[in-house]
């Protein structure tokens, strides 16, 4: 028996089967949380948001359009849920009021990272980390997931030139990000 | 030469790139389907909490006892003071009647 599409196990959740969120669950909880874990940099905050994500796609299945993939919906869902995560960890910060600018940047080490990269990754996650939201959102979708652009487009509602003016402000954000706040990486690799 | 091209941001971007690619996705820690199943469940009894009904039923009921008791009310206030008008009104009426 072939195993049911994406679309099908949808339908079937919609129709409260829970075996049926299991097999999705295995399939795209990685996509679902390590888009998060980029978003938030944070273990906890990406299970807590992996958690919604699955509570949201169980309640929400039978409101699903089949104009476009299961992926990409799921994406739109963990994309949002990270941004309003986000929000409110800014809420949440003692000094917001005061610098609205100055974004407190995670200490994050990505789980899977080697030894001699953390440093390099540690300082590429936060100047992801400090960019605006939609040019963060094409650029985890785009070289952390890498999705096609045209997948990216459709998640952020957007046309593929959009994404694609995103794209260069986000690595021309992140390429000024690099170089001030690393600025001894290539005297280091050339020793 | 090299170590120019090194401190070029565009050297420095496509190290990053490649950092980036060369990182596995990250995957959820085993007990999280658990949990979610768990929040699910809940999520699902909390839609029908009995208790919750009962109050609404209670409150609703409430809420049309209050609305007959204040409807009957006013209708004997409203149906005596009609008596007592026409009563009244007869009399005057009676009592005036210059031209009989």
């Amino acid at each position: 028996m072939p195993e049911p599409n994406n679309r099908e196990l949808l339908k079937d959740i919609a129709a409260g089967n829970a075996p049926a969120l299991r097999m999705l669950y295995s399939r795209i909880s990685d996509r679902v949380y390590n888009t998060a874990l980029s978003y938030v940099q944070n273990e906890a905050d990406a299970e807590e948001i992996t958690q919604d994500v699955f509570t949201k796609v169980w309640r929400s299945a039978g409101s699903f359009k089949a104009e476009s993939q299961v992926t990409t919906w799921v994406y739109r869902i963990t994309v949002n849920t990270s941004i309003t995560a986000l929000k409110k960890r800014e809420r949440r910060g003692l000094f917001s009021a005061l610098s609205p600018r100055e974004k407190e940047v995670p200490d994050f080490h990505h789980p899977y990272a080697l030894m001699e990269d953390w440093e390099t990754n540690r300082v590429l996650f936060s100047a992801i980390y400090r960019l605006p939201d939609r040019q963060k959102t094409a650029f985890v979708l785009s070289y952390v997931e890498e999705l096609p652009r045209q997948q990216v487009a459709e998640i952020m509602s957007l046309s593929l030139k959009a994404v694609e003016s995103l794209l260069m402000r986000a690595k021309k954000g992140l390429r000024t990000g690099l170089t001030t706040n690393y600025p001894y990486r290539g005297k280091a690799n050339a020793k | 030469m090299r170590n120019d091209m090194k401190t070029d941001g565009h050297f420095e971007m496509d190290d990053a790139l490649k950092q980036l690619r060369k990182l596995p996705r990250a995957a959820p820690p085993p007990g999280l389907l658990r949990r979610i199943e768990a929040s699910i469940g809940k999520t699902e009894a909390k839609v029908i909490p009995m208790k919750q009904w009962r109050m609404i039923a209670a409150a609703a009921c409430l809420l049309v006892a209050l609305n007959v008791t204040a409807l009957t009310s006013y209708l004997n206030t409203a149906s005596q003071q009609m008596a007592q008008y026409s009563t009244s009104n007869n009399s005057l009426i009676s009592d005036f009647q210059l031209y009989e």
